[in-house]
């Protein structure tokens, strides 16, 4: 009973989170002058959590986000979390194997490698939701150079972000011992 | 299977992602519709107080330094220009009584007033969600404005508590327009990459001069005429020798709008009409 309670709990406090995190993405930093309504929040989170807690419990907080922000973005319904689950993966899969030293620096790396998984996940998907008809999305009016350049934005501000979270969760460990999530459970 | 990566590695993946395929199913046969709306209300009262407050951090950003004068001018300047477009109107009324019937028929026609609870502002998507929706009597293609008479854009989809809304600058975005000095003078009005607007098609033996004053035209019945869009910033030669191009300055800084009105346009069923 006691556990049930805590899991009640701790499952309302996580669906508060997630509607929290969205509300301030989708509401206050939209609001926010140019560059800083580029920030990509929901992104630097899904990465900080893959490496810190684990691939998979970030799968299930990364999808609910993403689909509550579909409700509130432009593109189609479920585009953010197909995108959201394909960076958890990624960033998953190169902790492991690629980006193995957990240090602050590898953060930042796999930021980086996360921010560019987004934007390619998200063409990759918009197109696949068009071919089947499923938005009206286009990229066709959509400049090459601005939305690359629009990336590099991205990047930069999700790289600073999750600089942010290391030195606000885990500035007393520089070697990143508690970076372990993808280590294992 | 590879042999860094157990199965209990897969098994949320797949797990996930079949739950996502199903949700995504879900939404499209519209048996998600409540869950949505639901949780669509459920956010709006907090996203809509996240909107104000980033709008008032923002604010300035958008009014540091210098700017600060110019945007007070610009204020007054916007200011003026609504004032003298509703006197020219007015004006225009009494020498034309047929329009002037026209005018006020379209002036009187009902509109709704919604706060903004939403943005997607980046380069490649221009969207601002507002708390009315299908319930409130609003449909896809509706005109959206400012309080004072300033297009913002259109709404292109609608649930039964929210809409969302493309506004101008959105690429994909576009409105028949003409001169307000010269309402003889049209063109199509564009978003450009969510940074400003471009007037096109202009005829290129008209002459155009930056600070003329731009407003829709009455070639699309579902924007009344006369609604202010911006002020020419620039001219260029068009991509071909028959017309030009004009860029336009906003009438209004989309990052800081927090509330809109739908204009019910004479397309629009009688609200009363629609099912409660």
């Amino acid at each position: 009973m006691d556990t049930l309670l805590r899991k009640s709990v701790g499952l309302f406090f996580w669906t508060l989170g997630v509607i929290g995190l969205v509300v301030i993405q989708v509401g206050f930093i939209s609001s926010l002058p140019f560059p800083l309504n580029s920030i990509n929040l929901l992104v630097a989170l899904v990465v900080y959590r893959t490496v810190t807690r684990g691939v998979q419990k970030t799968l299930p907080w990364a999808v609910a986000a993403g689909l509550l922000y579909d409700l509130y973005a432009a593109w189609g319904f479920g585009v953010s979390a197909w995108c959201f689950l394909l960076v958890a993966i990624l960033v998953s899969t190169c902790a492991r194997h690629i980006v193995t030293n957990r240090s602050f620096f590898s953060l930042l790396a796999l930021g980086v490698i996360g921010c560019l998984m987004y934007a390619a996940a998200s063409v990759l998907v918009i197109w696949l939701y068009q071919i089947f008809s499923i938005t009206v999305w286009s990229w066709s009016r959509v400049s090459a150079w601005e939305w690359m350049a629009g990336q590099v934005t991205d990047i930069f501000a999700v790289v600073l972000l999750l600089a942010l979270l290391y030195i606000g969760f885990h500035r007393t460990v520089w070697d990143a011992t508690t970076l372990d999530g993808v280590k294992g459970r | 299977m590879p042999r860094n990566l157990p199965h209990w590695y897969f098994r949320p993946v797949v797990i996930v992602t079949a739950l996502l395929l199903a949700m995504i199913v879900l939404h499209m046969v519209g048996l998600l519709t409540t869950v949505e709306g639901l949780a669509m209300r459920a956010t709006q009262p907090f996203a809509s107080v996240a909107v104000r407050a980033g709008s008032f951090i923002g604010l300035p950003w958008v009014r540091r330094g210098d700017a600060i004068e110019n945007d007070k001018i610009t204020e007054l300047y916007r200011q003026l220009a609504v004032e003298n477009q509703q006197l020219k109107m007015q004006m225009r009324e009494l020498q034309l009584a047929q329009k002037q019937t026209d005018f006020l028929q379209r002036r009187s026609q009902p509109f709704i007033t919604a706060r903004v609870v939403g943005k997607d502002l980046r380069r490649e998507a221009q969207v601002i969600i507002i708390d009315q929706g299908s319930r409130a009597g609003i449909q896809e293609g509706l005109p959206v404005i400012v309080a004072d008479g300033i297009f913002v854009g259109r709404v292109i989809e609608v649930g039964a508590e929210h809409a969302k809304v493309m506004l101008l600058t959105d690429s994909r975005s576009t409105v028949p327009a003409a001169f307000d000095r010269s309402p003889e003078i049209g063109g199509v009005v564009s978003g450009e990459f969510g940074v400003s607007l471009m007037f096109d098609l202009i005829s290129k033996d008209k002459v155009v001069v930056a600070g003329d004053i731009v407003v829709t035209s009455e070639l699309d019945p579902a924007v009344p005429r006369g609604l202010l869009i911006g002020t020419v910033s620039r001219v260029e030669p068009g991509r071909t020798n028959f017309f030009q191009t004009a860029y336009l300055q906003p009438m209004v800084q989309y990052q800081t709008v927090t509330l809109v009105a739908v204009l019910l346009t004479s397309a629009t069923p009688d609200p009363a009409s629609i099912d409660q």
